[in-house]
């Protein structure tokens, strides 16, 4: 039995039954990280001598006859936008390579409450702008399918590294398509919560209408595991969903027979080639399975990729101008004023995608342009909030593409605009606020792989991971490993 | 190109003959301003190229009917402003907090002087 090839709620059972030590479970993949990493370019740092002193005490811990947590034996990583005390928080940007967290993020102490192992940090397009982690300042990330192409992003090092088995789970944020979008790319499930299921406090802030952070897993039983663990009420996040934790991994396993699936049909009319068929076959699946499919009226999403790079930058130029050089952060060295220290550490800090959304964003805001874009975008939003509230009238989920295809090659999409498409099936979501996954579906254009993406309403969280779980149980292309990876 | 190429060759088109230019080089200057990200006059005319690009792109919202809907203020349904009491607690310790400041002097974070001495 290899460890890597274990899902994590496999790993926490062989754990729980004393037939895997955690030292032996974090040694290996310590070891993998060690081996394999510099190809992937996954991990922006490790917590080598943490984490196998933490896994030595829980390994005490279960000997002394305790009582261990839901996630005791499972190896997570996080991106590197979110928390852990004294440890940096890059946000893959220049400007922050000297921070550490001062607090830890609700989701570090999560799962850490639970006995989870954190094994490092991972890269991600700088303050988690853009769709293919080029955007990183620090680090170049792979796709473990094809080392020359794109992981997707801004989630990308999360994605690969679960990918490549660098770790069973991976966390990530999705403001636009974040986890979800990389997850198809590289063949892994990614998970998107209804806004405001996991606490945002200690996620570096990028739009806060918007940002949600989920969970990369090989299975949706994982992701399930990992989310009845985050999904918390959290007092330090106003946003935060009040109701009691849902009850992910006692339900996902009921049938779908008479399911309700709704398909955009006029919407993804402009799907093609071997992404449609996939996207077609998946639907077969569905109703293989018993679901029932019903077309849906989701037209107003071609506005989407308008409304958000209006709002989201808006949100953006106004939580990013705390990088200002003077409390924290890389402060340029060669500043005299003051005036100097705020404008080029920005200068000298940022990257030109972020530079682009916060002047975008101080744009639309701007007085004289504030009603022509950024409230003209929130009422289109109210209008497409709206649409997705009918269209879950007719049908309980709904089932859409992930991404256009499959993933690009590394370096091929230079215009800004058209990286912006990518996100043009998931951008709706957040917009909404509502539960999205990506799940495998299928392999493409020469083996790569391809998700399908399952949106339920606000807090169906449980019926969207329902129905991913039926689908991967049918299709079983989700257990799949890069031939590069498998031993 | 492929076909996704293609697609998005015939869209930039389309917007390159619909849009009128948004912005001009003095509102990206003062933009830059505002925002305190002091960029060369390179980084400049990309920004005012691809800023105006998008814009043209977004101009597609104004073919919405909105009239009478209100604007997008919260996101999760049935959700209220949270309010807490007002009560002192542990916050960031001082010692914590300077440890990320570039300069810091006597438990204050330091800048270069905004007063000139003469």
């Amino acid at each position: 039995m290899s460890i890597h090839t274990l899902s994590a709620y496999e790993l926490h059972k062989s754990f729980c039954k004393g037939e895997l030590k955690a030292e032996q479970i974090i040694q290996a993949y310590l070891d993998r990280i060690e081996r394999y990493n510099k190809d992937v370019g996954a991990f922006l740092r490790t917590f080598d001598e943490k984490a196998l002193s933490q896994a030595k005490a829980l390994d005490e811990k279960f000997a002394r006859g305790e009582k261990v947590g839901r996630l005791a034996g499972v190896p997570i990583a996080l991106k590197d936008n979110m928390h852990i005390k004294g440890e940096l928080s890059t946000c893959g940007s220049k400007f922050l390579t000297n921070f550490n967290a001062p607090f830890d993020a609700t989701v570090t102490r999560l799962l850490e409450n639970e006995d989870a192992i954190i094994l490092g940090k991972t890269n991600l397009d700088e303050f988690a702008m853009g769709s293919s982690t080029e955007m990183s300042a620090l680090a170049q990330t792979h796709n473990p399918w094809d080392l020359s192409y794109s992981p997707g992003g801004s989630s990308g090092g999360s994605a690969a590294a679960v990918a490549a088995r660098l770790c069973p789970i991976a966390l990530g944020s999705d403001t636009g398509g974040s986890i979800r979008q990389p997850a198809s790319f590289c063949g892994v499930c990614g998970y998107k919560p209804t806004y405001g299921r996991v606490s945002r406090f200690g996620l570096v802030a990028f739009g806060s209408s918007l940002d949600q952070i989920g969970p990369f897993a090989t299975t949706t039983q994982d992701v399930a595991m990992v989310m009845e663990v985050l999904g918390q009420h959290c007092e330090k996040d106003s946003t935060s969903c009040t109701d009691p934790s849902y009850d992910f991994l006692s339900s996902i396993g009921t049938d779908i027979k008479g399911l309700k699936v709704g398909v955009p049909r006029h919407f993804i009319k402009g799907l093609k080639g071997e992404a449609k068929a996939c996207f077609d076959k998946s639907l077969e699946t569905l109703q293989d399975l018993g679901a029932e499919l019903v077309d849906v009226d989701l037209e107003v999403l071609k506005y989407s990729i308008a409304i958000y790079y209006i709002l989201a930058t808006a949100e953006a130029s106004t939580n990013l101008a705390r990088f200002d050089g003077v409390r924290y952060g890389v402060r340029s060295e060669s500043a005299q004023t003051l005036d100097d220290v705020y404008d080029l550490s920005k200068q000298e800090g940022f990257g030109p995608e972020v530079k682009r959304r916060i002047l975008l964003g101080t744009f639309v805001l701007s007085a004289g342009y504030q009603d022509a874009y950024y409230k003209k975008a929130q009422k289109v939003r109210t209008l497409l909030i709206r649409k997705y509230q009918e269209a879950f009238k007719k049908c309980d989920v709904v089932a859409t593409p992930v991404t256009p295809d499959s993933a690009f090659k590394s370096g091929s999409i230079k215009d800004p605009l058209e990286m912006y498409f990518e996100d043009m099936y998931t951008i709706g979501v957040n917009l909404a606020g509502l539960p999205g996954i990506s799940v495998p579906a299928g392999f493409i254009n020469g083996g790569k792989p391809y998700g399908l993406q399952i949106v339920g309403p606000q807090k169906a969280d449980v019926a969207v991971c329902q129905t991913a779980y039926a689908f991967e149980k049918a299709t079983a292309c989700a257990d799949k490993i890069p031939e590069q990876f498998k031993k | 190109m492929d076909e996704n190429g293609y697609y998005f060759f015939l869209l930039k088109q389309k917007i390159r003959e619909k849009a009128m230019p948004q912005l001009d080089p003095e509102i990206i200057k003062n933009l830059t301003m505002l925002s305190r990200i002091r960029c060369s006059k390179e980084e400049r005319e990309s920004l005012l190229s691809d800023l105006n690009e998008i814009l043209g792109y977004v101009e597609q919202l104004n073919e919405v009917d909105v009239e009478g809907l209100p604007p997008c203020n919260t996101v999760l349904q049935g959700m209220t402003n949270v309010m807490r009491e007002d009560e002192t607690g542990q916050t960031l310790p001082r010692e914590t907090f300077l440890a990320n400041a570039p300069e810091h002097i006597s438990g204050m974070v330091r800048v270069p002087p905004v007063i000139k001495s003469s």
